[in-house]
């Protein structure tokens, strides 16, 4: 009885001493505590965007940093290069005014919309001409003061009668995002969007498979500048440079 | 004896937990990609005298430099609107003049502290410019003539085995004294060239064109 008493309090002694010590060394070595099992590659926040006659782009956000890809229903195939949590994938080379259903491609498994049907999306009319028309813009995080690195963003544009289609893409690590908006159409993708003119820019930004998203507006005119101004994730809102009437 | 037991027993559990968190650690996948910020940083005075100088001679006046012909590892510059492709001097300091001028005999030159093209941030080329455009050769003055390009034009940056596009989103004039142009972040993957000029050559004033990049391909 007493044998057995010392042998517990010595299992109990020994894991009170190394616990902390293997977790310090973990720790130190850099490395996750995380259990596979508890993760998810189930792709969250699917925006299809960006369609125009002969293409489309699809983004999405997955807990676990996986490679993301689509499978067209004709069977291509279009995958990452690399391992992310926020995949945006466009498919080039498509015929114009054609419906295509497409499965995400998550690590090793295809996933379909959440009614089990297959995603699907229609080509518009019109070829775009191939130029393109960049503007940029930076996203900071919650905190307000360091750039947000990661995330999905998407951005339409608005004016008092027409309203254009989304456009989506990753944040990169410095917490910019870059759009072509040379071929924009309307929401209806029925005629091209006049962009070189003072119209309302609608970002959302998504940065975690669960939280929900965070909607900011800003005037814009890229006829004369390309730089979105800056989206705050946090309550941190700066719309102008501080300064006093000195007249 | 007692106390070799206790000792083998200590050493057991030590054993056991070690391996559990090494289990669980295994099953780590993947995690958010690293950060790398060398590109986007504006350095101090010590930051600069601590970097060390990879520029990159390539010794050759180039003239006839075609896209196959090149190193497909070197750095180029090609802005077929003004009939341009010269090789890129790497890390070339804008303190010293006598260096930056040395540079031009290559090529067009690449800020030292600023980006490269497969980095986010601001890649700064500079080149000397010159008002007698037939001195343009003997002057070494590569950028003579990009103000002539305008907004939309391409910019193709060759780098590391890839090549760059880029197109002009901006053009403006700056005061000399505004160095923020050369120490400015970007948030993407842009390029600015700049010269002497307005007028063109002039000292009295830097003539800026910055390109936003439009894609990478592999040189085959």
């Amino acid at each position: 009885m007493q044998r057995k008493k010392t042998f517990q309090l010595f299992v109990v002694l020994g894991l009170l001493i190394t616990l902390p010590l293997a977790t310090a060394y973990f720790a130190r070595q850099g490395f996750e505590l995380r259990i596979s099992a508890l993760e998810d590659d189930t792709p969250t926040h699917v925006v299809i965007s960006d369609v125009s006659g002969n293409s489309f782009r699809v983004s999405w956000i997955t807990e676990r940093a996986v490679i993301g890809g689509i499978l067209l229903s004709s069977q291509d195939r279009f995958a990452e290069d690399s391992k992310s949590s926020y995949h945006s994938i466009e498919i080039p080379g498509l015929k114009t005014s054609t419906e295509y259903k497409f499965e995400l491609l998550s690590g090793t498994k295809e996933f379909k919309a959440d009614d089990e049907k297959q995603y699907s999306v229609r080509t518009n009319g019109a070829v775009s001409t191939g130029k393109s028309y960049l503007v940029y813009g930076q996203v900071f995080s919650p905190d307000g003061f360091s750039v947000q690195q990661g995330g999905i963003i998407t951005m339409r544009l608005e004016s008092d009668t027409l309203s254009s289609q989304i456009l989506s893409t990753t944040i990169n690590e410095a917490g910019g995002y870059q759009f072509d908006i040379a071929g924009l159409l309307s929401k209806s993708l029925s005629r091209n969007y006049p962009y070189q003119t003072k119209v309302t820019a609608v970002l959302t930004v998504y940065i975690s498979h669960e939280k929900t998203q965070v909607e900011k507006r800003h005037t814009v005119d890229f006829s004369i500048n390309r730089q979105i101004p800056i989206v705050y994730l946090g309550d941190v809102n700066i719309d102008l440079i501080p300064a006093i009437d000195g007249t | 004896m007692k106390v070799l037991k206790l000792l083998l027993k200590f050493a057991f559990i030590f054993v056991i937990v070690f391996i559990v968190l090494s289990l669980l650690t295994h099953y780590k996948v993947g995690s958010v990609p690293g950060i790398s910020f060398e590109n986007t940083f504006i350095a101090s005075n010590d930051e600069f005298s601590n970097l060390s100088d990879e520029s990159a001679g390539y010794g050759v006046k180039n003239t006839g430099l075609t896209e196959q012909n090149i190193d497909k590892d070197g750095f180029y510059i090609r802005i077929d609107a003004i009939d341009l492709f010269k090789p890129v001097v790497k890390n070339v300091d804008p303190r010293y003049k006598e260096e930056y001028v040395s540079s031009w005999e290559t090529g067009v030159s690449h800020g030292k502290f600023t980006s490269l093209p497969d980095q986010i941030g601001n890649v700064y080329f500079f080149g000397h410019a010159v008002s007698n455009v037939s001195k343009m050769e003997s002057e070494n003055a590569w950028f003579t003539l990009i103000d002539e390009l305008i907004e939309g034009d391409e910019i193709i940056i060759y780098y590391k085995g890839n090549k760059y596009t880029y197109q002009i989103s901006r053009i403006y004039a700056v005061d000399p004294s505004a160095t923020g142009v050369y120490t400015g972040v970007s948030p993407v993957p842009k390029i600015t060239l700049q010269t002497c000029g307005p007028p063109r050559g002039s000292l009295s004033s830097r003539y800026m064109i910055e390109a936003l990049q439009e894609s990478v391909i592999e040189i085959q």
